[in-house]
């Protein structure tokens, strides 16, 4: 089956084995401890319980357990309902009627026919919709003829509301991975996916990501299809190093989590000020929520903790953050929070708008200076150089190459300037040759100039809208 | 430029002028007494503001008239700041050479803020002596009444469709291309009577071939349309929200287009969209209100995006 395929790496170099979880060793090794009681059928405990804090391999150490003894699995999450009934549906048919009815008896299921039951974040499944879930899964913990995995962030939420899961279940406490932990595992996955990538720039995400994988392969996911130069300078200049830590999780928050007022408290620890947060917040909406209606409200509810946005920097009334901030976060949680069935990794890390802005710098630098010159020449405001003028500007240039070259000698325009004109790479042949033959004019006028030749040929054929670049 | 037909054939004479007989007439006045008040050029774009402005220039300095002529353009500088610094500063310096003003041309006054306009009008007021403002706008109604009576008012009107046509002609004599009258009609057509923009596509239209006909100018006027908009607002209804995302990022980003910019051709492509008029209503309304909120809040594309999922929306017929 085609994990390999997954658009998001988080899930297609999810470890297939135990053996590939990135640290942990002390846990994995308990982890297997607990699972061969199983598979000797002589069980431990019933559960076990992995916690840590998000991203650091808890849900693919469940996974990789499964499939290294071969076992299936049958996986909840926050977006599903958990109330008790559908617990009891979940567990009673995976733990009870499979392995009594069908086996005639539990025991004899020797091959391999246990089914791992994986309760993904539940330490948030107690909302008021989940009514008497935490009691439920006490219940089929207690009941279960089936290995059952929790999966939490935090222990005493979930004991406090579900203590009897103590005596039922091992708890196995999962660390954070190392800089170095995490850098290796982006370098194993670059060399599957044969890119290159700076190693300042791998270091960089490794330390960003302050031990969450997930984080740190999305950011990697995130830049991979730029230019190496590009990583460099969205990595090391884009603010990428500024990134407060538990970003990801208060985005988690505000999409996942199904407590509104949650969001609005994880984004007020968060050491960042919602002018920039709203960046990642407006990146993530469209990627989480793909209902028209729904993503329409949110978007509403952004761009209306925008407009006090707006208000802060129009009137230097600071007291509007909050405001903007609330209903960036309770605001699109209450839309979107654990309604829609959406697995943690889609949520990106960081605002692709930024980098297309960084990526773009050089190119929107060469726009301005272009239009302004043209504007100066023309007696006109930039506007009107831009929508009016330069379009034919534009054209003449692509079917004229000696009007190209007295344009270029006029305005003394930049390789970037004319690469715009063309609708070409400033780095293209194309550009090159105008550029000598404005050089080529400049020394003598009567040299016989071969290059026009090649500049006639190399825009040939070029039938551009005017309006690509 | 003398490669850009539109520079090449500005006239450089007020008397060279094409269309606007009284105001040439009226300008030309100006230099028999070698002195004119500060004047107020309105009308829509392309129908000689700024070649009677830079004519007027020329004939009053003669050789000084770079000199002492100093555009601006209101609409890429269009603070209080501006007006202020730059224009005060240039304002306050002596003419060069003989003349006994100079000039400052403020193109697109009408995109000064009001605070703008009012530093401006004292600054018209305290130096008179050493120099005189002509402001362009296309609608005097957005300069503020005290400046208004500060000024002579010259209004533009659109070019008459036998004026374009003559000077058309001319122009296609001139650079050895045959124009035929079918051509003429189309350039008018595409022109809605803006003078640059029948030059331009003339000119584009020459370069495809050398035979203008309509084939051509219509080619020619296709190139320099903005289909983009059009795909970005076609993309968002049919639902394709994360398409239609990164097509406003090419407008935003790639093309650095500002985010009225983009609002106000997103209005005009919804018109021409074909759909029910019930829908059309529904969406113009949305789109004020966008516009609306980008003018009062702080990130243009958050503003737009939101625009864009309601266009998802109701492109779902909700």
């Amino acid at each position: 089956m085609g994990r390999n395929n997954h658009l998001d790496w988080t899930e297609r170099y999810r470890p297939s084995n135990l053996s590939e979880i990135i640290g942990n060793g002390s846990a994995v090794k308990q982890l297997r401890s607990w699972a061969d009681s199983w598979a000797k059928k002589r069980p431990k405990k019933k559960g076990a319980i992995l916690v840590g804090p998000p991203g650091i391999g808890k849900t693919s150490a469940a996974h990789a357990l499964a499939n290294e003894y071969g076992w299936d699995m049958i996986e909840l999450n926050a977006s599903d309902k958990r109330n008790a009934s559908s617990i009891d549906k979940v567990v009673g048919h995976g733990s009870r009627s499979d392995s009594f009815s069908e086996e005639g008896e539990f025991r004899s299921s020797a091959r391999g026919e246990l089914k791992l039951i994986v309760f993904d974040e539940a330490d948030n499944l107690f909302g008021r919709e989940d009514y008497g879930g935490a009691k439920a899964i006490v219940q089929a913990m207690r009941s279960s003829a089936q290995p059952i995995i929790l999966i939490v962030n935090d222990y005493y939420e979930l004991t406090r509301r579900a203590s009897g899961v103590k005596k039922l279940a091992m708890t196995i406490y999962m660390e954070i991975p190392s800089a170095n932990q995490v850098l290796n595992a982006l370098k194993i996955i670059i060399s599957k996916e044969q890119i290159e990538i700076p190693s300042e720039v791998l270091v960089q995400i490794a330390k960003n990501s302050e031990g969450d994988i997930r984080a740190a392969i999305n950011d990697l996911q995130s830049i991979a299809h730029l230019r190496p130069d590009q990583m460099s300078e969205v990595v090391m200049d884009l603010g990428w190093r500024d990134i407060p830590p538990q970003t990801y999780q208060v985005l988690e928050e505000i999409f996942l989590s199904k407590d509104p007022s949650e969001a609005r408290k994880a984004l007020i620890r968060l050491d960042e000020t919602p002018d920039k947060f709203i960046l990642w917040v407006d990146e993530n909406i469209p990627r989480v929520i793909k209902d028209a209606r729904a993503r329409s409200s949110a978007f509403d509810m952004l761009s209306r903790s925008d407009i006090f946005l707006g208000r802060v920097g129009r009137r230097q009334h600071y007291r509007f953050w909050a405001y903007s901030s609330e209903l960036m976060s309770m605001g699109i949680a209450v839309v979107s929070g654990g309604k829609f069935d959406v697995y943690s990794g889609t949520i990106r890390r960081f605002p692709e708008y930024l980098i297309k802005m960084s990526q773009s710098k050089s190119r929107r630098n060469a726009l301005k200076t272009l239009i302004s010159k043209i504007a100066k020449e023309h007696h006109t405001s930039s506007e009107v150089a831009r929508e009016s003028i330069i379009p034919y500007i534009r054209s003449l240039c692509i079917s004229n190459t000696e009007f190209a070259v007295e344009l270029a000698m006029e305005l003394e325009l930049q390789p970037g300037e004319i690469a715009l004109l063309l609708g070409v790479e400033s780095d293209s042949d194309e550009v090159e040759r105008i550029m000598n033959m404005t050089e080529g004019a400049d020394r003598s006028s009567s040299e016989d100039d071969e290059g026009k030749d090649r500049a006639d040929r190399c825009v040939e054929g070029q039938q551009l809208s005017l309006f690509e670049f | 430029m003398r490669h850009i037909w539109i520079e090449k054939y500005r006239p450089k004479r007020l008397s060279e002028v094409v269309g606007q007989p009284e105001i040439t007439r009226r300008l030309a006045s100006y230099i028999g007494s070698s002195n004119m008040p500060h004047l107020l050029f309105a009308g829509p774009p392309g129908t000689g503001k700024t070649t009677c402005a830079i004519a007027l220039s020329r004939e009053l300095f003669g050789d000084h008239w770079k000199e002492n002529f100093h555009e601006l353009n209101a609409s890429d500088e269009r603070g209080i700041d501006v007006v202020r610094g730059k224009i005060k500063e240039y304002a306050r310096t002596a003419p060069i050479g003989s003349a006994g003003f100079k000039i400052i041309f403020l193109d697109e006054a009408d995109a000064l803020t009001p605070d703008a306009q009012s530093a401006l009008r004292r600054t018209m007021e305290k130096f008179t002596l050493t120099c005189r403002f002509v402001l362009s706008c296309n609608y005097s109604s957005k300069i503020i009444e005290p400046i208004q009576s500060r000024c002579a008012v010259f209004r533009f009107r659109p070019i008459k469709k036998e004026d374009i046509s003559n000077y058309l002609s001319k122009i296609a004599d001139q650079e050895k291309v045959k124009l035929s009258e079918a051509g003429i009609e189309a350039l008018i057509y595409v022109s809605n009577g803006d003078m640059r923009r029948a030059i331009n596509s003339l000119q584009v239209a020459a370069s495809i071939s050398n035979e203008v006909d309509e084939d051509s100018v219509y080619q020619a006027a296709s190139t320099a349309r903005p289909e983009l908009v059009r795909e970005l607002v076609e993309t968002a209804i049919k639902g394709d929200f994360m398409k239609s995302r990164s097509l406003l990022d090419d407008l935003l980003i790639l093309q650095g287009l500002s985010g009225e910019d983009v609002i106000r051709q997103i209005h005009q492509s919804v018109l021409d969209l074909p759909i029910k008029n019930d829908l059309k209503v529904a969406l113009v309304d949305r789109i004020g209100e966008a516009e609306f909120r980008l003018v009062e809040g702080s990130n243009n594309r958050i503003q737009l995006e939101s625009l864009l999922a309601h266009f998802a929306l109701k492109g779902k017929g909700d």
